[in-house]
C-alpha cells in the first residue's frame, strides 16, 4: 500500500507541466548527443548542471535524468546507421546494427533497439521501486566503518570492472582520491596543496575536470584524426519489429534488461560493460553463433536492452546509499549537493517527493523516448548530417561558457583546459578517466568515514574487522583483489599487463 | 623495445614523480598525531599507492612480456603531424579567452575563439571563417549573455 502511495507521490511530482516539460527537454538533448559522435553524457550532464542552479531540485535531477536516458537511446541510431557509435555504450551496437542497415534491415534494428530500450528500462524502474525504500533503510543502520568499506569495495569494483590495465585504473583512482582531498581539510581547516591560491584553497570542482578530461579530450583526440564519417543511404522502413523479430528479440531484451541492471547496481559497471556482457551472453547461448556480427537482430536487442536497464540500476546505490557507482552518477550525486540534498538513506526520508518525483520521472521520461525515436528518427538522421568541422567549435565554446557560468571563474576555464590535455594524453597512455572521476567525487566521503572510523576505533585499523558489514565489505574486496591478481599472474607468461 | 612498453614506462615515471611528491607535501602535513589521522594522510595514502603501483607499471613494461601485434601499433597509426598541429592551435584557442575575457568582453572573445578554429583549424576562407563565427558568437551572446543573463565580462567595449 505504501508503495503505491509513493507512487502516486512520485507522478504527482512528474507530472506537474514544469517537470514534464524538463523531463521532455532532457531526452530530447540526450537524444541528440546521444546521436552525435564527440560528446556523450557525461560532459553534457556537466554542462548543463549550471542551468539547474535556477529550478528546484527535482526539477533538475529529472531533466539531467533525461540526458542519461536519452543519450543510451540516442547513441544506436549512429551505431546502425553510420557504424560509429554516438556513445561508448553503443559500441557494440555497431557490430550486428550497421550490418542489419547493410541488409536493408535499418527499420527493424532501429525499432527493436527502442522498443528493448523500453522495456528494459521500465523493468530496471519497477525493481528499483521494489528495492529503493528497503535499500533505505538498509543503509541508516550504517556508520563510518561500513560507509568506509562500502567506498573501498567500489573503487575495486570500479578498478576490476576497468576495461584496461587494472594498474592503470588503480592509478588513476588514487590519483582521484587524491585531486579529492586538495583544498582546506574539513577536520583541521588546514589548506592541502593550494600553493598560497584562494582558488584551490576551495578545493576542485569536479565539473571542470569532467569537462576537460571527456569533453575536450575527446575533441582533441577527434582532431587528430582526419577521418570522415558516411550514413549509410537506406530507406528507414518498418521501424516495427515483425512477430519473428520479436520472437528472436525477447529473450535476448529480458536477458539484458536483468544484466544491464546488476551490472549497473555495482560499482564500475555501468553501460558500456552492461552492452558488452549482454553480446557476450547472447552469442554464447545462441543456436546459431555465427550469425552475430552478420546482422542477428538479438545483436542488437540485447545490448541495446541492458545500456538502459543499467542506467536504472545505476540510480539505486546513489540514491539509497549515496554512492555513485558510475562516473555520471559521480555528477549526479554533485548536482544533488549543489542544490542542498544530501543523497543516500536520509534523502527518501526527508525528501520523498523528490526522490520519488524522479523515479516517477523516469517512466515518463521512458515512454517520450519511445515517442521521440521512432516517429522522428528521420530528424535525427538529418542531424547527423551536421559536418563535425561545425559542431566542434560550437561544443568547445559551449563547454567554455558552461564552466564559466558555474562560478563565474575565469579560472575554471583554465582547469578544465589543464583537465583537457591531462585527459588527451591519459588516453594517448591508454589511461581510463572514469575511475579518476568516480574518485575525486567519493574520495572526499572516503576520507571523511576513514578518518571517522579511526576515531572511533581509537587507531586501531582491525576495528573494521569487528564489524560484521564492513569486515564483509571489506572481505569481499581482498578477494576480489587477490582473485585479480591470481588471474594476472596466470596470464602473465604472455600479456604484461 | 615496443612503443606500448615505451608508454608505460614513460607514464610509470611520470606519475612515480606525482606520488613521490604528493608524498612529500603529505608528510609536510602532518600524517598522523598519536591515533588521530591529520591533514596529511589521505594524500599520503594516495601518494603511496601511486608510487607503488607506477613503480610495478614500470616493472612489468621492462620485464614483461610483449602482449601480442604491440609491436606493429606504431607503424599502424602513421604520421600524425597535421593532427598534432591542429591540437595544438586548439589548445591555444582555449587558453587565450582566459587572459583576454576580461579585457575584451564576451562577444569579442568568443568571435575570436571561433575565428581561430574555423580559419585555422578547419583552414576555411577568410571570408567563410569571420562571417560563421559572428554567427556563432551573435547566436552565443543572445542566448547566455542577454538571455539567461550569466555575468560574463563585459570588457573595455562595455558589452
Amino acid at each position: 500500500m505504501v508503495f503505491f502511495e509513493n507512487l502516486v507521490l512520485g507522478f504527482s511530482v512528474a507530472l506537474t507541466p514544469t517537470n514534464l516539460f524538463f523531463c521532455f527537454l532532457g531526452t530530447l538533448i540526450g537524444t541528440l548527443i546521444g546521436v552525435l559522435p564527440g560528446i556523450g553524457p557525461l560532459a553534457t550532464i556537466s554542462l548543463l548542471i549550471p542551468t539547474t542552479f535556477y529550478m528546484p531540485p527535482a526539477t533538475g535531477i529529472i531533466m539531467l535524468a533525461g540526458v542519461y536516458f536519452g543519450s543510451m537511446y540516442g547513441g544506436s541510431t549512429t551505431s546502425i546507421l553510420v557504424n560509429v557509435p554516438g556513445e561508448s555504450a553503443s559500441v557494440v551496437t555497431c557490430l550486428d546494427g550497421y550490418q542489419m542497415a547493410r541488409q536493408g534491415r535499418a527499420g527493424p534494428a532501429l525499432g527493436i533497439a527502442a522498443f528493448g530500450s523500453f522495456i528494459a528500462g521500465t523493468l530496471g524502474l519497477i525493481v528499483l521501486m521494489l528495492v529503493a525504500s528497503s535499500l533505505a533503510e538498509f543503509a541508516l543502520k550504517m556508520g563510518p566503518p561500513e560507509y568506509f568499506s562500502l567506498l573501498i569495495l567500489g573503487i575495486i569494483m570500479t578498478v576490476y570492472l576497468a576495461q584496461g590495465s587494472m594498474i592503470k585504473a588503480l592509478i588513476m583512482a588514487a590519483i582521484g582520491i587524491f585531486l579529492g582531498t586538495i583544498g582546506t581539510d574539513s577536520f583541521t581547516s588546514q589548506s592541502r596543496f593550494a600553493f598560497g591560491t584562494l582558488y584551490l584553497r576551495n578545493g576542485i570542482d569536479i565539473l571542470p575536470v569532467v569537462m576537460g578530461l571527456f569533453g575536450i579530450a575527446e575533441i582533441l583526440t577527434n582532431l587528430e584524426e582526419t577521418t570522415r564519417t558516411e550514413i549509410f543511404k537506406t530507406e528507414i522502413k518498418h521501424l516495427f519489429p515483425t512477430i519473428q523479430d520479436w520472437k528472436d528479440s525477447i529473450w535476448p531484451i529480458l536477458r539484458g534488461s536483468l544484466v544491464g541492471f546488476f551490472l549497473g547496481v555495482i560499482p564500475g559497471g555501468g553501460p558500456v560493460i552492461s552492452s558488452f556482457a549482454s553480446y557476450v551472453i547472447e552469442k554464447k547461448i545462441s543456436k546459431y553463433p555465427e550469425r552475430f556480427g552478420k546482422g542477428a537482430i538479438e545483436g542488437v536487442a540485447g545490448p541495446e536492452s541492458a545500456n538502459n536497464s543499467c542506467v536504472s540500476g545505476a540510480f539505486i546505490p546513489l540514491l539509497t546509499l549515496g554512492i555513485p557507482s558510475t562516473a555520471v552518477m559521480a555528477i549526479i550525486l554533485s548536482a544533488l549537493v549543489v542544490h542542498g540534498l544530501r543523497p543516500g538513506p536520509l534523502l527518501l526520508k526527508n525528501y520523498p517527493d523528490v526522490f520519488w518525483g524522479i523515479i516517477a520521472s523516469m517512466y515518463i521520461g521512458n515512454a517520450m523516448l519511445l515517442v521521440l525515436n521512432l516517429p522522428l528518427i528521420g530528424v535525427w538522421v538529418q542531424v547527423l548530417k551536421v559536418p563535425y568541422r561545425i559542431l566542434f567549435p560550437i561544443i568547445l565554446g559551449l563547454c567554455m561558457v558552461g564552466v564559466y557560468s558555474m562560478n563565474n571563474n575565469v579560472l575554471d576555464i583554465g582547469l578544465m583546459v589543464f583537465f583537457g590535455v591531462t585527459g588527451y594524453f591519459l588516453r594517448k597512455f591508454d589511461f581510463e578517466a572514469a575511475p579518476l572521476v568516480l574518485a575525486v567525487v567519493i574520495g572526499p566521503m572516503m576520507e571523511d568515514s576513514l578518518r571517522q572510523s579511526l576515531l572511533i576505533f581509537r587507531g586501531n585499523v582491525f576495528g573494521f574487522f569487528h564489524r560484521p558489514i564492513a569486515s564483509a565489505f571489506l572481505i569481499f574486496s581482498f578477494i576480489l583483489l587477490a582473485y585479480s591478481i591470481v588471474a594476472w599472474a596466470r596470464k602473465k607468461g604472455r600479456v604484461y599487463e | 623495445m615496443s612503443d606500448g612498453k615505451w608508454k608505460n614506462i614513460y607514464s610509470g615515471f611520470f606519475f612515480l614523480s606525482i606520488g613521490i611528491a604528493i608524498c612529500i607535501g603529505a608528510w609536510k602535513l602532518g600524517i598522523l598525531e598519536g591515533h588521530v589521522p591529520r591533514a596529511g594522510f589521505m594524500p599520503f595514502l594516495a601518494g603511496m599507492v601511486i608510487s607503488g603501483l607506477s613503480l610495478l607499471l614500470i616493472f612489468l613494461a621492462v620485464f614483461g612480456r610483449q602482449k601480442r601485434g604491440e609491436a606493429n601499433e606504431a607503424k599502424i597509426k602513421g604520421d600524425k603531424k597535421e593532427g598534432s598541429q591542429r591540437i595544438g592551435v586548439a589548445i591555444f584557442a582555449l587558453i587565450f579567452p582566459i587572459f583576454l575575457i576580461q579585457l575584451l568582453g564576451f562577444l569579442i572573445t568568443i568571435f575570436i575563439f571561433f575565428f581561430f578554429m574555423f580559419k585555422w583549424i578547419e583552414r576555411q576562407k577568410w571570408r567563410a571563417s569571420a562571417f560563421t563565427s559572428l554567427l556563432i558568437a551573435l547566436g552565443f551572446y543572445i542566448l547566455f549573455q542577454v538571455l539567461l543573463e550569466i555575468p560574463f565580462p563585459k570588457g573595455i567595449f562595455g558589452f
